[in-house]
């Protein structure tokens, strides 16, 4: 008997969110919640713009962020008497160098045959080793449940051939899903067309040039991507590894060698 | 400059019981080292005798302290599941796995030949027990800890050395050898770093002066003390906001 899934063409897909044409509207994180049965993490008032959720968490795993900014004149731009409303949905960025991947010590967290970083919550025993070698802050461990939970890249989905809950919720197309090096193509074209309308400071954030590689799920953003949280320089902490070692070694060695001189030598 | 000045990063899940076990399984790994070394000495049977039990019990200690801190403890056993050199978690999983059943056989098993050949496993296992905690909090993220990736296993390995002849002294052991060790670790630690003032001088100024003066047991509690609290107060500094 020959297997379904083997059959199936499978291509490194990746999400672009454009938060051009984002309307703030949160669909993608009701869809997530409802697919992926995502617990609430707290009812509460932040008082910072629509945003009561504010980043993404063990229990968060799509989060619309709204950056307000000071007006300025252009395509996109707002009647002079209003201030400008960004909004943008957050995900993880299912690094091709992953943190979070390399640290797991259970291999509870791999790689998928898309290409997305998942985290099998079967082998997870929630040791938080993920939590601070994510350069994001996006993993996180759920405190009643104890294991570490992110973005799935709705991987039962892609393996039924379906895109993931958010991007198939997005009214607008924010949210595009499919294969990576075509929607880095289609995100190349999108900015040459924004820029050419006028809209300069339209940024394609996705860091190439980093230790991380890039990343599977990249932003097109208004501003500085700061301020929706995506770092200029994120670096993937398996680059300190060597060094850090190196030091361990050192130490060791001084430890060993001091120990047997002084023995060698010793009087009572 | 971040989305509102929130924190980019989250902060580290970790209880107490991480910073006991980088205090407990890096004094009990610097202990076999230098059991080890003085039975190839073969000058102080007490002290390597001393330095087996010592060893095994950290060992013992420190399974429990780890276990405790997972969110799902009853799959501790996934530790061992995969190996990955490239984490430092999964390095020192089956490095406490290899100190804990070394450093027990080396008091258990039968015949001398063998028990000393465990004690080795264990003094070698036990000089990564002793260093790679800074390499484990070290490469990460967390700007607090990073920023010191080259320096934590080189605090975290003399002030473990330090808590090995603290230890070994506190139960009766005097001579020159663990004096010399213990003065070196407090001339270490004493030298300009980057930990707090109160566990610096606790694990530096402090015993070194003691020890010149010849107070050799206060010296030994005062490494101790500062070995400790250095530990807390490194987990702590990475959970401060936003771990800058």
């Amino acid at each position: 008997m020959t297997s379904a899934v083997s059959s199936v063409h499978v291509t490194t897909t990746g999400f672009f969110t454009d938060s051009t044409l984002c309307i703030g509207c949160k669909a993608c994180e009701v869809a997530c919640k409802e697919w992926n049965d995502v617990p609430h993490d707290g009812f509460f008032w932040s008082g910072l713009s629509y945003d009561n959720t504010l980043g993404l968490g063990h229990s968060t795993w799509r989060h619309v962020k709204f950056v307000e900014h000071e007006t300025k004149i252009g395509a996109g731009g707002n009647d002079a008497s209003y201030s400008t409303w960004q909004f943008s949905s957050d995900v993880c960025k299912h690094c091709e160098h992953a943190g979070c991947l390399e640290a797991c010590p259970t291999g509870s967290i791999i790689r998928t045959e898309f290409g997305g970083v998942y985290v099998q919550p079967d082998i997870c025993n929630g040791c938080g080793y993920c939590v601070v070698t994510c350069p994001f802050g996006v993993i996180d461990r759920r405190p009643d449940d104890g294991r570490a939970f992110k973005c799935t890249f709705c991987y039962d989905r892609q393996k039924a051939g379906e895109q993931p809950a958010c991007a198939k919720a997005c009214p607008t197309e924010s949210i595009l899903f499919g294969d990576l090096e075509q929607l880095e193509r289609a995100a190349d074209a999108r900015i040459a067309k924004l820029h050419a309308a006028g809209m300069t400071d339209a940024t394609l954030w996705n860091p190439k040039q980093t230790s991380v590689g890039g990343t599977h799920a990249f932003f097109l953003v208004r501003g500085d991507p700061r301020e929706y949280n995506l770092p200029l320089n994120p670096e993937a902490p398996q680059t300190l590894l060597k060094e850090s070692w190196s030091a361990a070694a050192a130490a060791a060695g001084v430890m060993a060698l001091g120990a047997l001189v002084a023995f060698a030598f010793n009087r009572r | 400059m971040t989305y509102y000045d929130l924190p980019l990063l989250k902060p580290p899940v970790w209880t107490w019981e991480v910073p006991a076990y980088f205090f407990v399984g890096g004094a009990a790994g610097a202990v076999a080292v230098l059991g080890v070394a003085a039975r190839i000495a073969g000058n102080d049977e007490k002290l390597v005798r001393d330095a087996r039990w010592i060893a095994a019990i950290g060992a013992t200690v420190s399974g429990p302290l780890l276990v405790a801190d997972l969110g799902r403890p009853e799959r501790f056993l996934n530790m061992l599941r995969v190996f990955k050199p490239q984490s430092p978690m999964s390095v020192g999983a089956w490095t406490l796995a290899l100190f804990g059943a070394s450093s027990t056989a080396a008091l258990f098993l039968p015949g001398k030949t063998l028990r000393d050949v465990a004690a080795t496993l264990s003094a070698a296992s036990g000089l990564v027990m002793s260093t790679y905690t800074g390499v484990l909090i070290g490469a990460t993220s967390i700007p607090a800890w990073n920023r010191h990736a080259n320096t934590l296993p080189i605090h975290f390995g003399a002030s473990a050395l330090g808590s090995a002849v603290a230890l070994l002294e506190l139960r009766g052991n005097r001579s020159d050898a663990l004096n010399a060790l213990g003065l070196g670790a407090a001339l270490f630690e004493s030298l300009p770093g980057d930990s707090d003032a109160l566990s610096h001088a606790l694990s530096g100024t402090v015993p070194l002066v003691l020890r010149l003066f010849g107070k050799r047991k206060a010296a030994a509690v005062s490494s101790l003390l500062g070995s400790l609290i250095t530990r807390y107060a490194w987990v702590g500094a990475g959970k401060k906001k936003g771990g800058a």
